[in-house]
């Protein structure tokens, strides 16, 4: 019973924290737009604006439904939770601190722990392309229409260097659960995969722009030429879904990338921290990926479809795959053999 | 397997609940008004021209198609890359290291063909 | 628990294939089709395949599924009307009957056989761990398998080759462009990309 309790926390506590940390990077986002063009920024509602995203969350309730004529009713209204469901389930299997002990219960800083998590979060995160093609198609709108399909091109391309960014770290790892995988990057700091694998974490970190359709690849909703691409036509709830579901997407990756390349929790040289100080280093490690996220949106100028499409094909699938060959080589032939 | 899952389980009910609640709270406390031309589909302020359903390029195929074959590539990869550690310990990690080799060399030489066919240009 | 979660599931597979032969707009069932993935690959797991639910979800549900989706835009299926008009397969009493019949036969089938073939499945339900049965499966796949596993490869390749003889097909007076798109071929000025 007491397992069952302190479960039901931890799922509550991560879900809670994602969602809130979500809520307040559109702030962040914001924020940090303001900053780089020498703005302030929302600061009206409460303290440096902090309340601002539950504002906008109670205004989005309020806010009215449309349903665009012609559009197919039900699609019209699942596509949103099919994109929003998919990046929030892919934070069961983030490992956000190591083994703990609540109110007496040996556990450990994950909703759930599965042999093939590291595969889990490519084969679930990769089902948010339906929503985006589903919410672009049933709005009977062209700019949807077109920002949808564009979103859904570019999200299969860019999965391929991000499934074999994974494979090469399991390869080196030699296990597909994430906390083996953090395991094996203990102890000093150029054991991360980031020092070992450098041209994977390169390829992982664009794919994972690409993946959450962000700056400089978000052709999902290319202003200047589809108005607001796949949700031109939402509003309320249903547009702040699609948001939530990118934010909660981006949130994934930074974690994701943070596990598999920077040590995930681990704190570097201090093997077995507390699992609050390991919390905290996943935080900033996280942080920083969450900043580089708006720092490069607000920074660089947007690809053009066919150059997104070249880079991912001709340039990150053949590198990907070099990167596959050259450490499993290595491992094949004992140079990781320790 | 279900200790190993069960969490998940409440999640996803969780998580369908948070969606679903969400898009129900605000179909019923949106306002709701009506006006000629105002459920049209956004175009720039004009009246819609044609209809959305567009036919879409043969490229998306193509794109979806090679996803699928890189995709069950990796799938195949998969297996070896958990148990390469393994079998270098057994002493047997470069036999399957060529065996891999060559499963992946065919798929090149696929991937140079399409490449050389012009298959991967978005433009033409 | 996990009897009960079987028969949700099984009830929600055969709910979902039914849908996808009733539904009267292709884009349902193709929708249809992803849910009874996905009620299979949580069967997989209830039996304890990690690998095999993985696959289900990496490659039927992520990319067969969007193959599809996208084929029924190609060939514009999408309009609701139009297909209402033109197919929507209205199953007939008669068929009904038949595929009813054929329905409780193989179930009989089952049930009659269910002692004696299929004692794996009972024993892949203690299988300590899904590394265990990765390396297993790994084993057996660079060994006993090891020629098969190359032939997916040609398989692989003959798709390739398909898709573009079916994309690229060349109209009379076009040109060719063998070799465009490699760095080193002098690429011809960007047109306009539709999309």
């Amino acid at each position: 019973m007491e397992d069952f309790l302190v479960i039901l926390l931890k799922v509550a506590a991560i879900y809670g924290g994602v969602i809130g940390t979500a809520a307040l990077y559109t702030l962040a986002e914001r924020k940090v737009a303001a900053w780089i063009q020498y703005r302030i920024g929302p600061n009206r509602v409460g303290p440096w604006g902090l309340l601002q995203p539950l504002a906008d969350g109670v205004k989005f309730i309020f806010k009215e439904e449309l349903v665009p004529a012609g559009a197919n009713k039900l699609l019209f209204r699942l596509a949103p939770m099919m994109s929003a469901v998919p990046a929030m389930l892919t934070i069961a299997v983030v490992p956000f601190a190591g083994d703990m002990t609540l109110f007496g219960v040996d556990t450990f800083g994950a909703i759930a722990k599965i042999d093939m998590s590291a595969f889990y979060v490519v084969a679930i995160g990769g089902l948010g392309v339906y929503g985006i093609i589903l919410g672009g198609w049933s709005s009977n709108s062209k700019y949807s229409l077109m920002g949808g399909l564009r979103a859904s091109a570019q999200m299969v391309s860019y999965e391929l260097s991000l499934l074999l960014g994974i494979l090469s770290i399991v390869v080196v790892s030699g296990s597909a659960d994430l906390y083996d995988i953090v395991d094996a990057q203990s102890g000093a700091i150029w054991r991360w995969n980031a020092f070992q694998q450098p041209l994977a974490f390169g390829l992982f970190v664009i794919a994972t722009f690409a993946e959450t359709n962000r700056h400089p690849f978000d052709f999902a909703e290319c202003e200047p030429e589809l108005v607001a691409g796949f949700h031109t036509e939402y509003s309320s709830m249903k547009f702040a879904l699609f948001f939530l579901g990118e934010y909660c997407a981006m949130i994934v990756m930074a974690s994701l990338t943070t596990t598999f390349f920077l040590g995930g929790f681990e704190v570097p040289f201090w093997a077995d921290a507390p699992w609050v100080i390991q919390l905290a280093a996943f935080g900033a490690k996280t942080a920083f990926f969450l900043f580089l996220f708006l720092w490069v949106r607000w920074t660089l100028p947007r690809f053009r479809f066919d150059q997104l499409m070249s880079l991912g094909w001709k340039v990150m699938l053949p590198l990907s795959l070099l990167n596959v060959f050259l450490y499993g080589a290595l491992t094949s032939f004992g140079a990781f053999g320790d | 397997m279900l200790s190993q899952y069960g969490p998940i389980l409440i999640l996803i009910a969780l998580v369908l609940g948070f969606a679903a609640g969400n898009l129900v709270i605000s179909e019923l406390l949106g306002k709701k008004t009506s006006a000629i031309g105002k459920a049209d589909a956004y175009e720039c302020g004009m009246g819609s021209i044609g209809n959305a359903r567009l036919r879409l390029s043969i490229h998306f195929y193509l794109v979806a198609v090679l996803f699928i074959l890189f995709d069950v590539e990796s799938l195949l990869l998969i297996p070896w890359a958990v148990s390469a550690k393994f079998f270098e310990a057994q002493g047997v990690g470069g036999i399957v290291f060529t065996e891999i080799v060559g499963f992946v060399a065919v798929l090149g030489i696929g991937l140079a063909y399409v490449w050389n066919k012009g298959g991967l240009s978005w433009d033409r | 628990m996990a009897e009960t979660l079987f028969y949700l599931l099984s009830i929600g597979a055969i709910a979902c294939g039914a849908g996808v032969i009733r539904a009267r707009m292709p884009l349902f069932s193709v929708l249809c089709l992803l849910g009874a993935f996905f009620c299979l690959s949580g069967i997989y797991l209830l039996a304890g395949f990690q690998f095999l639910a993985v696959t289900q979800l990496l490659v039927y549900a992520g990319a067969i599924m969007v193959l599809f989706l996208f084929v029924i835009m190609l060939l514009n299926l999408g309009d609701e009307n139009e297909i209402a008009r033109q197919s929507g397969i209205a199953l007939s009493g008669k068929q009904l009957a038949v595929a009813g019949t054929s329905a409780g036969v193989f179930a009989l089938i089952g049930v009659l056989t269910a002692g004696y073939g299929i004692a794996p499945v009972e024993t892949a339900s203690t299988r300590a761990s899904g590394i265990d049965e990765l390396q297993t499966l790994a084993v057996e796949l660079f060994s006993r398998y090891m020629l098969p596993f190359e032939a997916a490869s040609l398989l692989l390749l003959l798709t390739m080759i398909g898709v573009i003889a079916i994309a690229k097909r060349q109209r009379a007076g076009e040109p060719t462009h063998t070799g465009a798109g490699f760095p080193w071929t002098k690429e011809p000025l960007d047109e306009e990309s539709t999309l």
